[in-house]
């Protein structure tokens, strides 16, 4: 209900209609704020556009805008401004076309007084005020349904993702399970033949073959971490709990020739939400390529440090190596693609994978004097 | 001395094969099978001082014939042969983790295999 005193154009072109409206709105005071006369629909447009009006009183039958045309002018103008129309006759077609267009009310000249004109006057205003309401609640309902279905269109979309990786993972899984068994026969066959064949100029194809048994086996093994690529399980995790593990278990791997020196700068507790599993992959991976940077090395080092970013954790893993080429950097974290005689080029787009499933980074920055990994992860779990 | 009686239960009879040679070879008295259910009283004959069991066989998985075995050969010596991965927890959830000497995993090193038989 509006109760400040509101402010009336009047648009009448007769004087003495006008002067009858002026006398009627004159004997209600403080209720209305202003009262202004225009004769023309373009001198009322110039008005309304410089002025503050809440309420437009329109004569239909103006000399300049006849019918509902007048209504739809102002409307274009001033789609804010309450109109009521001021009629001669009781058409009651009109009056419904009127309300149509968004009319607030009509009033047929010589059947009104000041107290049905100040009323209409008033609902006039209001009905504009809810239906300003009511489109602004649209709008954000709008706005709301549209949020909420980008949402679920997310979601699906993680859905999908979520289980084309584990119908990959189970596809790599089973392949690499079922390669087992045909392997272990042939490396039984290998060494019945050299046993039978007591010939030493066959020895180096069965060696050769017993070679590539284990390659096939690295590369079996290789697809199954692959297989272990799945929205994380997600638990508290010591990370300095496991990067210690991961260090023993790179090292025992990887077996340098020289003893590496491990330096660690690590707070003295470090606990994130993460799934542990493929925490201890990443790190797995990128302390064996550390170790196997540095194998060669009587003075390798590597230096694992951890601090914490905002809301993320950091780690950076750096060794002494002789760095990656600029030509090879970009690669490194395409899947298959490796360097290294014996590498199957699947643990650093593992890594990025797991990184990624967990709303982390990884970045890598090599130079001669060695290869620096950084790994960032959200402490939290991202909801 | 007696030559050890080892019994090979495996689905794959090429590997079987391979194995049972390798093993006789070595001075083992190695019989194998790859069809469980054919094969059922060679399994239950008495004899056999030691068992290589391969986790699945056609129609029964190694546990089912690991508790026959047992029930009948409460002193051999029973390995898994196996591929499959988490077979370790899984005696230990079926509580046969006492019951087998060692799990060792396809592909395997048949020097290493026969290492572990040696000191049986």
């Amino acid at each position: 209900m509006i109760d400040r005193p509101f402010n009336i154009l009047l648009v009448e072109d007769n004087p003495g209609d006008a002067r009858l409206v002026r006398e009627m709105v004159s004997d209600c005071g403080d209720r209305v704020g202003k009262l202004e006369h225009a004769g023309r629909m373009d001198a009322a447009l110039k008005l309304l556009a410089r002025e503050q009006f809440d309420v437009v009183l329109l004569d239909i039958n103006l000399p300049d805008s006849g019918g509902l045309l007048g209504l739809q002018r102002i409307t274009a103008q001033n789609p804010e401004v309450a109109i009521v129309l001021l009629t001669v006759t009781d058409d009651e077609d009109l009056a419904i076309k009127a309300m149509q267009q968004r009319a607030g009310d009509y009033l047929v000249k010589g059947q009104i007084n000041a107290s049905l004109l100040m009323r209409s006057l008033r609902y006039a205003i209001e009905r504009k005020q809810i239906e300003a309401l009511l489109r602004r609640d649209k709008d954000s309902f709008e706005a709301l349904v549209r949020e909420r279905s980008q949402e679920l269109l997310a979601s699906r979309l993680e859905l999908e993702k979520s289980k084309r990786l584990s119908d990959v993972g189970t596809l790599a899984a089973t392949v690499a399970h079922e390669l087992r068994n045909p392997l272990a026969a042939i490396a039984m066959a290998a060494y019945n033949i050299r046993k039978k064949a007591r010939n030493p100029s066959l020895d180096s194809h069965i060696r050769n073959i017993e070679k590539k048994i284990n390659e096939s086996n690295q590369i079996i093994n290789n697809l199954l971490f692959y297989s272990r690529l799945k929205t994380p399980a997600y638990e508290t995790v010591d990370l300095n709990c496991i990067l210690g593990e991961c260090v023993g278990t790179a090292r025992s791997l990887v077996s340098p020739r020289f003893p590496v020196r491990v330096e660690l700068d690590l707070p003295e507790k470090m606990a994130l939400e993460a799934d542990p599993l493929q925490v201890r992959e990443i790190f797995a991976n990128i302390l064996s390529n550390a170790f196997d940077a540095v194998s060669a090395d009587p003075r390798g080092k590597i230096r694992i440090s951890v601090s914490t970013e905002g809301p993320s954790v950091r780690v950076v893993v750096e060794d002494s190596g002789p760095g990656i080429d600029a030509e090879t950097l970009p690669k490194i974290f395409e899947p298959f693609f490796t360097t290294k005689a014996k590498g199957t080029g699947l643990g650093l787009s593992v890594c990025e994978q797991m990184v990624g499933l967990h709303g982390g980074a990884i970045t890598v920055d090599s130079g001669p004097a060695g290869t620096v990994v950084g790994v960032t992860l959200p402490a939290k779990r991202k909801k | 001395m007696k030559k050890k009686k080892i019994l090979i239960v495996d689905d794959d009879l090429e590997l079987s094969e391979e194995m049972a040679e390798m093993l006789n070879n070595e001075g083992y008295a190695a019989d194998h099978i790859s069809d469980v259910q054919g094969g059922r009283d060679l399994i239950l004959r008495d004899g056999y001082d030691i068992f290589l069991l391969d986790f699945k066989i056609k129609t029964m998985t190694g546990i089912d014939l690991l508790k026959e075995i047992r029930a009948k050969h409460p002193q051999a010596v029973v390995f898994f042969i196996s591929g499959k991965p988490g077979l370790a927890a899984l005696l230990a959830k079926e509580g046969l983790a006492g019951e087998v000497k060692d799990i060792i995993e396809k592909p395997f090193s048949p020097r290493l295999l026969l290492e572990k038989i040696d000191k049986c």
